[in-house]
């Protein structure tokens, strides 16, 4: 998939921090990377690693205070969003980049039916106006598959279970006819089967209306299951972009190696191989590679110094930043 | 919701004995009522008989169970003070301060909610700062002093209202505009309040992610969502005023209103119209409190009975 050349999005250098009252906290620090059209790029990372962060700031969503966008350039479709006036920021977000939150259960406003919801997206973002609008947002619940979609129109929020309220969220988010779509662990707090049928839902989704699709996880099943590609996120930065099944077979930082190696040493039926030590504090993070103090490979350059970002084969195909990137020239 | 109604209704009848009892108890402790009713001048005999027809001479729990037995058939009794029936002297106190105290609570209400909004639009902003110290002081100046004020500007020198008393459109608007101050205090703090939690909330991060513009998430969206808290508070302000809480303002601006009576109650120790005042204060907070709750649920669509 990744022949397309098109891109959608260019982020470039990308920092959002939160100034709070102990200090500042870089929850997004100098992230670059890119998606073509029609791919799905998923964001890989554990939780307080700056995915939702990086997501909400391409959407300007970061509220100050305590958040910024201190500096890059966000490019869609060739126009740069960052420096907008937030009256056509405003006219970008639905249409053009569109987001499901992560939180179903909360992420809906409890005294407004469904129906008007989904309908406020479509008169919005469509134009459609009246019996028209709602024909569009009867036509949505069908297509994330709710059953008897004229009644559930008039429930609340509430009157619904968590795995309908997190289709209601994808509904309201296609129903903009967004040019990109940020998907924030749509399915975190899902059980098993419904999980399976969001992402079945998604990807059938993405064929019929050929969208690009940011993909925000931290379930590698998922991440093999959509992507195409994989940026893998640590301590706010972006450690590691190629296509999955580099990502999956021969990844090049240690941490994603670390990660990876807990799936392959479980399917080898080994021990379980976990990376030792936690994630770094925010506020006070290691000098040199964010990740060296957990680092097996961690030499003194590391402790000093910070990786710059490198193209590992020169063709765009796999960037890393680490000193030395394993499998890969030194 | 019929059930609940029910339920409502026996457990005010239960408050309403409880507190019955309590005020019965209170009135006949603090004083003797033949001491203000009779001049210093009357004679033992003068004294004795007024007791005796007052019923104050038979023992506490003779005259707590004819109490109770009076008010089981709604009979209240004449007072001592006013010499008509007690329901008949309530009825004339209480209406002009209903009227006075609703105007005041919508007064409020209009007011209030909209200085919250503008305040929590742009938090930290110089109109959000001057809106906290004028909802601030709306709360914490004493409402007799204000209206005190507002009647030496605007009736004794500017004189576009009447200084006191009942009738006509120019009683009203300072005696209305003073009882308004602090409830629309109340309002306006906790609309900018949970305005701002709305604002900050995830379903206002999905509004604005699909191009919902910032005032159309104000109204459309949060508006409804903090009705049920400004509903409660606003509410609590009602009954407080109407239980005797607009007294003061009353007093200051000649308002013949169920306030005064009250103060007046109580210096004549008129204890059957206490009673009976007590007897609807209690009545009317339970039946605004059954109101509210129903008005919870065109609010909110998670709150039925």
């Amino acid at each position: 998939m990744v022949e397309t050349t098109e891109t959608v999005l260019e982020v470039k250098n990308l920092s959002t921090s939160f100034f709070l009252r102990e200090g500042e906290v870089k929850a997004v620090d100098d992230v670059s990377f890119h998606i073509n059209k029609g791919e799905v790029l998923a964001i890989l990372g554990e939780s307080g690693s700056g995915k939702t962060v990086t997501a909400l700031s391409l959407l300007r969503l970061i509220s100050w205070p305590p958040g910024k966008i201190k500096a890059g350039s966000v490019n869609l479709n060739g126009q740069e969003i960052l420096n907008l006036p937030l009256s056509k920021m405003r006219k970008l977000r639905g249409r053009g980049i569109a987001m499901i939150l992560q939180e179903p259960m909360s992420s809906l406003n409890p005294s407004q039916t469904i129906g008007s919801q989904i309908m406020e997206a479509v008169q919005i973002n469509q134009g459609l106006f009246g019996e028209e609008a709602q024909k569009k947002a009867v036509d949505m619940l069908n297509i994330v598959r709710i059953p008897s979609p004229e009644k559930r129109f008039y429930n609340y929020p509430h009157e619904l279970s968590g795995g309908m309220k997190q289709r209601i969220m994808i509904a309201i988010a296609l129903s903009c006819r967004p040019k990109l779509l940020i998907a924030d662990e749509p399915t975190c707090s899902l059980d098993v089967t419904i999980q399976a049928q969001i992402l079945k839902l998604m990807k059938q989704l993405r064929s019929e209306i050929d969208m690009t699709i940011l993909f925000i996880t931290s379930d590698l099943g998922i991440v093999s299951e959509m992507a195409d590609r994989v940026a893998v996120m640590y301590a706010g930065k972006m450690i590691e972009i190629t296509d999955v099944f580099t990502t999956f077979e021969k990844p090049a930082h240690p941490y994603t190696r670390g990660v990876m190696g807990s799936i392959m040493a479980m399917k080898a039926g080994g021990r379980l191989n976990i990376i030792p030590g936690d994630p770094p504090n925010l506020m006070n993070l290691p000098a040199g590679c964010k990740f060296h103090p957990r680092c097996e490979y961690c030499r003194d350059i590391c402790k000093d110094e910070e990786p710059h970002y490198t193209d590992l084969n020169g063709d765009g195909s796999h960037f890393v930043s680490c000193h030395f990137p394993l499998g890969g020239r030194r | 919701m019929g059930k609940y109604i029910l339920q409502r209704l026996a457990f005010t009848v239960v408050v309403i004995f409880c507190i019955s009892i309590m005020v019965f108890v209170i009135t006949h402790v603090v004083g003797n009522p033949v001491d203000i009713m009779l001049p210093l001048t009357a004679t033992e005999q003068q004294r004795i008989e007024l007791t005796q027809r007052l019923g104050l001479d038979q023992p506490l729990h003779v005259q707590l169970i004819t109490y109770l037995k009076d008010l089981a058939r709604l009979n209240f009794g004449v007072s001592w003070w006013q010499r008509v029936a007690c329901e008949e002297v309530i009825m004339k106190f209480i209406i002009p301060t209903a009227f006075l105290v609703t105007l005041s609570c919508l007064f409020a209400l209009i007011i209030g909610v909209p200085l919250g909004i503008i305040s929590a639009y742009r938090p930290g902003s110089l109109l959000d700062r001057t809106i906290t110290i004028l909802s601030l002081s709306g709360v914490c100046l004493p409402p007799f002093w204000i209206g005190l004020m507002l009647m030496l500007v605007f009736a004794v020198n500017l004189g576009w209202f009447y200084t006191s008393g009942f009738g006509a459109w120019k009683h009203l608007i300072l005696p209305m505009i003073t009882l308004a101050c602090n409830p629309a205090g109340h309002v306006a703090q906790i609309v900018r309040f949970e305005m701002l939690q709305q604002l900050n909330s995830l379903y206002a991060i999905t509004a604005r992610a699909k191009g919902v513009s910032e005032v159309t998430l104000l109204f459309k969206h949060c508006l409804k969502n903090i009705m049920v808290p400004t509903v409660t508070m606003l509410g609590v302000d009602y009954v407080a005023l109407m239980a005797g809480g607009s007294a003061t303002v009353e007093v200051v601006f000649g308002w013949p209103g169920f306030g005064n009576l009250i103060t007046g109650t109580i210096e004549n120790l008129d204890f059957p119209l206490l009673q009976a005042e007590v007897f609807f204060v209690a009545v009317f907070v339970c039946i605004i409190n059954l109101l509210i709750d129903f008005m919870y649920t065109a609010f909110d669509p998670r709150i039925r009975f």
